[in-house]
């Protein structure tokens, strides 16, 4: 059997249609998927998710590569993917996140991507009100 | 002077916690997480998490100071028996914590008591 197999199933945890848009939060445990979405989303999200991530909060400035930088990626992804991490008492190998998507005309994109759900949330509805 | 989570483990939400953490196995699960590269709270997510999560919307004052006593708590277990902390801040898995220290996988010094 293939890993990817055994994970959970991907859920819905927030819908919403406005005309021909619909925004969604979805919960994956796909951590492939997770970093395509987290390779493709914009700068924005980079800035809330380094936001949610509280990453200014738990480092020393010296300690976090410059945003602009080419290890930036990469030290944020390794965040996101740490903090997605679930109980290793649990499972050693499970990670969970949050995907904001927004289908439009048959064409869907994901735009934002956290480790909780709070922020995905709050990404959507920003999303939905036109601030993003 | 009594620090603020010296008071806090006075609280009745601080004796649960305590009487939680603090038994003859925990050091054990503790020095086995840190052995594997996770801060020593990792260990304690299942347990704490039923306790713990509800304060997170009702009362996140109290949910920050309780995580902040279990880093504090877990951190003196750890010194008692002579590990000491190789990186101060990383992720910790369990969505319960954001960060903890690392400890070292073996005791360090031989300060420590030996118990708890």
């Amino acid at each position: 059997m293939h890993p990817e197999d055994a994970l959970p199933q991907q859920e819905t945890f927030f819908e919403h249609v406005a005309g021909n848009r619909r925004v969604e939060v979805i919960k994956t445990y796909d951590r492939s998927y997770a970093r395509e979405v987290f390779g493709a989303i914009g700068e924005e999200a980079t800035k809330a998710l380094a936001a949610a991530l509280d990453i200014e909060g738990n480092y020393d400035p010296g300690d976090i590569p410059d945003p602009g930088g080419a290890e930036y990626e990469d030290f944020l992804w390794r965040e996101l993917s740490d903090a997605a991490r679930e109980d290793v008492r649990q499972s050693p190998v499970l990670y969970s996140f949050f995907v904001v998507t927004e289908s439009r005309e048959g064409k869907s994109e994901d735009l934002y991507i956290a480790p909780d759900w709070p922020s995905a949330e709050a990404f959507a509805r920003h999303r939905l009100a036109g601030g993003i | 002077m009594t620090s603020r989570f010296e008071s806090f483990g006075h609280t009745t939400l601080g004796q649960e916690l305590t009487h939680i953490i603090d038994t003859p196995d925990r050091y054990v699960e503790f020095r086995a997480f840190s052995r594997e590269g996770f801060p020593a709270v990792a260990a304690l997510v299942s347990q704490l998490s039923p306790i713990l999560e509800p304060l997170r919307e009702s009362d996140p004052a109290e949910f920050d100071s309780a995580k902040q006593f279990v880093g504090y708590f877990t951190g003196l277990i750890m010194r008692r028996h002579g590990h000491s902390i190789i990186k101060k801040s990383v992720r910790v898995p369990g969505k319960l914590f954001t960060v903890a220290a690392l400890w070292s996988p073996e005791p360090t010094s031989s300060t420590g008591d030996g118990g708890i």
